[in-house]
C-alpha cells in the first residue's frame, strides 16, 4: 500500500477510536435507533446539519441530549411555537437600569449542540434566524457579532403528520440541512428492551467520552480521508441523474422530478460519504460509503412533479431507482 | 283473331255508362298465374262541360295490389274530353275474384254532383300446378353474386392496409428492443455468459495493462468482467452494486464456500487498488486474472450428459453446500 494511504489509515484508526466509545455510551440509553445515532455522527463530523423527521416519540430529543452528554458539550432544546421570536432564539440587548447600558443577552443558540423541535410550527423569520446562524455560524446581536462555540450541530425536528398550523420549510432553506433523516419505529425487541428500561425506571448514567476537542481534531482528521476520482466521479454521476434523468438512461424519471439535486449536495455527499468511511475507521472512501448516506443527502434536494405525487411516487423513489440505475466504479 | 275477339268481350264486361260521362276498364287477361302482372287500363270519356274528378290510386285496387300505374293521360276530340290510365295489378292468392268497379266522380254542367261506374271485371287467378308424379327436389341454393372490380378494390385495400400496421408495430417492437434511451444496445450475444467471460479475461491479458502502468484500469476491467458475469449468470445487477451487496445477493445461490470467499477478496482487493490507492505487487497483479478464471469455472453451469447446458436459472452452479 502506498506510504501516503497507509499513514492516512493508520491515523484514522486511531483517531476514529472514539467512535466506538460514543456509540456504546449512547447505547447505553438508546435502544435501537443505529440509522440515527450514526447519521449524528456523520453530521457531528461533516460539520453540517441534520432534519429529522419522525413520528413523536422515538427518541430524538433523548438521542441529542446523550450525544451532548457523551462529548461533554452544552446542549439546549428549543421547542418552536407560532409566538416564538427570533430573539428568543439568538438573544436580545436588554436595557441595565443600574449602568444606564445595554446588556447583550444571549440566547439559547450559544450551544454545541441545538435541537430544534418541531421548527416548522414557527413562523419564516424565526426559521430564517435560526438557519442564518446554521449557515453563518455566528449571531449578530445589536452592533455585535458572536461567533458559535464549535462543534455547533443543529438538529431540527419536523413531524410528517399533524401539517395544519404548520409553516412549511422553503426548499431553499431545507436545502442547508446536510442530511434529512427519517426515523422509524423501532423493532418488536427494540420496543421490549425499550419498556423495560422504562418501566424499571433504571437509566443508565451517560458519562463524557469524548471532548469536543477531540471532535474537532477528528473533524481536521476527517478532511485527509482519501476520495479516489472514481468516487468523485460516481457522486457527481448521482447528483446529475437528479438534473438530467435522460443523460443517465432514466427517461422515466424526466416527467417526475420538478428540480434535481443542487451543488450543494454534491458537496454533502463527498463530506457525508468521508465521515461514514472514518465511523467505519477506514483512511479512504469506498462506493458502499456514497451509497450508505446518498439517500439522506439527496431526499430533501429533489423536488418532484405533480404528475409524481399523483403516481405517488416520492423523491426517495427516485433516488433509490437512480442508485439502482448508476453504475458502481 | 280469337284474341281480338276476346279482347272485345272483356271490354264490354267492363262498359258502363251513367248518362253522359262513360268508364271502361278494361284487363289484357283474365286469366292468369299467381303473382303475375294484369294490365289494368281505366278509359273516362265525358262532355267538356262536365268536370270529372279522377280518383287517387294509393297501393291496391280492391284485393288487388298496384305493382305500377302510369300517368294520367288526357286527350279532347269534338267537344269530348278523354282520361285515360294504365295500371298494373298483381294477387298472390289463387281462385277467381272480382276486380271492383272503378268509380269516378263528376260535377255537372248545373253543378250537381253525380258518380260514374265501371262493371266489376272476373279474374281467375291459377294456383302452380304440382306434378305430383315427380320427386320432391330440394331447395335450390343461394346464388353467389360475383365480385365487382370496386369490391376487390376495397378488400385489397383493407389487407394491404392491415399488413402495413403489423409491420409498423413489428418494426416499432423491434426498434425499442434495439433502443433503450436512445442509444443503442448491442445484442448480446448467443454465447454462454462463462464463455463471454473467459473470452474477455483473455482479451484483457492481452492488453497487457498492468504492465504498462495501468494497474488501476486493469483492476476496473477484470472486476467489471466477473461483475457483467454475475449479472448474465445470476440475474442480479452486479455492476449498479457495491461489493458488500453483491456478496449479500451471492449469499443466496448455492457455491462452494471457497469460492464465495475468492470473490469478496478479488472484489474487495480490486476496491482498494480501485479506490485507496493500493499499489499491488506483480504476483498480485497475475492473480487477479487467475482468481476471476477460477470463480467464472467453479460457478458456471452443469454440463448434462448430453452436453447441453442448463438454463442458469433452473441450475445451480455446484451439487455443495451452502456457504456458512
Amino acid at each position: 500500500m502506498n506510504y501516503d494511504i497507509k499513514t492516512i489509515n493508520e491515523k484514522i484508526q486511531k483517531e476514529s477510536a472514539f467512535v466506538d466509545l460514543l456509540t456504546l455510551e449512547i447505547n447505553k440509553v438508546i435502544v435501537g435507533q443505529k440509522h440515527m445515532v450514526e447519521r449524528l455522527l456523520i453530521g457531528l463530523l461533516a460539520n453540517g446539519h441534520i432534519l429529522l423527521e419522525g413520528v413523536p416519540g422515538l427518541a430524538k430529543t433523548l438521542a441529542i441530549k446523550t450525544l451532548a452528554s457523551a462529548i461533554d458539550a452544552k446542549f439546549q432544546r428549543i421547542q418552536f411555537t407560532p409566538d416564538l421570536l427570533p430573539a428568543d432564539l439568538v438573544g436580545t440587548l436588554i436595557y441595565n437600569q443600574k449602568d444606564g447600558k445595554f446588556q447583550t443577552k444571549k440566547g439559547p443558540i450559544f450551544s454545541n449542540f441545538i435541537l430544534a423541535d418541531e421548527i416548522n410550527r414557527s413562523p419564516a423569520k424565526v426559521q430564517s434566524a435560526l438557519l442564518e446562524s446554521m449557515q453563518e455560524r455566528q449571531v449578530t446581536i445589536g452592533e455585535e457579532t458572536f461567533k458559535l462555540d464549535e462543534p455547533f450541530l443543529v438538529l431540527a425536528t419536523q413531524n410528517p403528520i399533524e401539517q395544519e398550523g404548520t409553516y412549511p420549510l422553503p426548499e431553499a432553506q431545507v436545502d442547508r440541512f446536510m442530511l434529512k433523516v427519517k426515523i422509524t419505529y423501532p423493532s418488536k425487541e427494540e420496543e421490549l428492551g425499550i419498556m423495560r428500561q422504562n418501566v424499571l425506571g433504571k437509566y443508565a448514567e451517560v458519562k463524557p467520552v469524548v471532548s469536543t476537542k477531540e471532535i474537532l481534531k477528528a473533524r481536521a482528521s476527517m478532511q485527509e480521508i482519501y476520495m479516489d476520482e472514481k468516487i468523485e466521479r460516481y457522486i457527481l454521476d448521482i447528483v446529475f441523474a437528479t438534473r438530467s434523468p435522460k443523460d443517465a438512461q432514466l427517461p422515466n424519471l424526466a416527467n417526475l422530478i420538478n428540480y434535481g439535486a443542487s451543488p450543494r449536495a454534491t458537496i454533502s455527499m463527498a463530506l457525508a460519504s468521508k465521515a461514514y468511511a472514518f465511523i467505519k475507521r477506514r483512511g479512504y472512501v469506498i462506493p458502499e460509503d456514497v451509497r450508505a448516506v446518498a439517500m439522506d443527502v439527496m431526499r430533501h434536494r429533489i423536488g418532484v412533479t405533480y404528475e409524481a405525487e399523483a403516481e405517488e411516487v416520492t423523491s426517495e423513489t427516485i433516488v433509490q431507482e437512480i442508485l439502482n440505475k448508476v453504475e458502481v466504479p | 283473331m280469337l284474341k281480338k275477339i276476346f279482347s272485345i268481350a272483356i271490354c264490354l264486361t267492363g262498359l258502363a255508362f251513367s248518362q253522359d260521362v262513360s268508364v271502361t276498364a278494361t284487363v289484357d287477361s283474365q286469366s292468369v298465374a299467381i303473382g303475375d302482372w294484369i294490365r289494368y287500363s281505366v278509359d273516362v270519356k265525358h262532355p267538356s262541360s262536365v268536370t270529372v274528378v279522377f280518383p287517387v290510386l294509393k297501393d291496391s285496387i280492391g284485393s288487388f295490389e298496384i305493382v305500377r300505374q302510369d300517368t294520367l293521360q288526357t286527350a279532347e276530340l269534338n267537344g269530348e274530353i278523354d282520361l285515360k290510365k294504365n295500371i298494373v295489378i298483381s294477387k298472390y292468392d289463387a281462385g277467381n275474384f272480382y276486380i271492383q268497379p272503378f268509380v269516378v266522380r263528376f260535377i255537372r254542367a248545373d253543378g250537381k254532383a253525380d258518380s260514374a261506374f265501371s262493371n266489376p271485371i272476373p279474374v281467375e287467378i291459377r294456383g302452380v300446378e304440382v306434378d305430383t308424379s315427380q320427386t320432391i327436389k330440394d331447395v335450390k341454393p343461394q346464388l353467389t353474386v360475383p365480385m365487382s372490380a370496386e369490391e376487390i378494390a376495397i378488400y385489397a385495400g383493407i389487407v394491404i392496409g392491415l399488413a402495413g400496421i403489423g409491420y409498423g408495430i413489428y418494426y416499432y417492437i423491434k426498434k425499442r428492443k434495439r433502443t433503450a434511451g436512445g442509444t443503442v444496445i448491442e445484442e448480446k450475444p448467443n454465447i454462454p455468459p462463462h464463455v463471454l467471460a473467459l473470452m474477455q479475461l483473455e482479451e484483457l491479458e492481452s492488453k497487457r495493462l498492468w504492465q504498462s502502468g495501468e494497474i488501476k484500469a486493469y483492476y476496473s476491467e477484470a472486476t467489471e468482467i466477473v461483475r457483467r458475469y454475475f449479472e448474465l449468470r445470476y440475474g442480479i445487477m452486479a455492476l449498479e452494486m457495491t461489493t458488500g451487496e453483491v456478496m449479500t445477493q451471492l449469499e443466496q445461490f448455492r457455491m462452494e464456500k471457497n469460492t464465495f470467499h475468492s470473490i469478496e477478496s478479488l472484489l474487495s482487493g480490486s476496491d482498494l487498488v480501485k479506490f485507496a490507492k493500493h499499489q499491488p505487487v506483480a504476483a498480485e497483479n497475475e492473480l487477479v486474472i487467475t482468481q476471476a478464471r477460477t470463480i467464472v469455472e467453479e460457478t458456471k453451469p452443469v454440463v448434462e450428459v448430453s452436453g447441453k447446458l442448463n438454463d442458469h436459472e433452473n441450475t445451480e452452479p455446484k451439487n455443495i453446500p451452502v456457504q456458512s
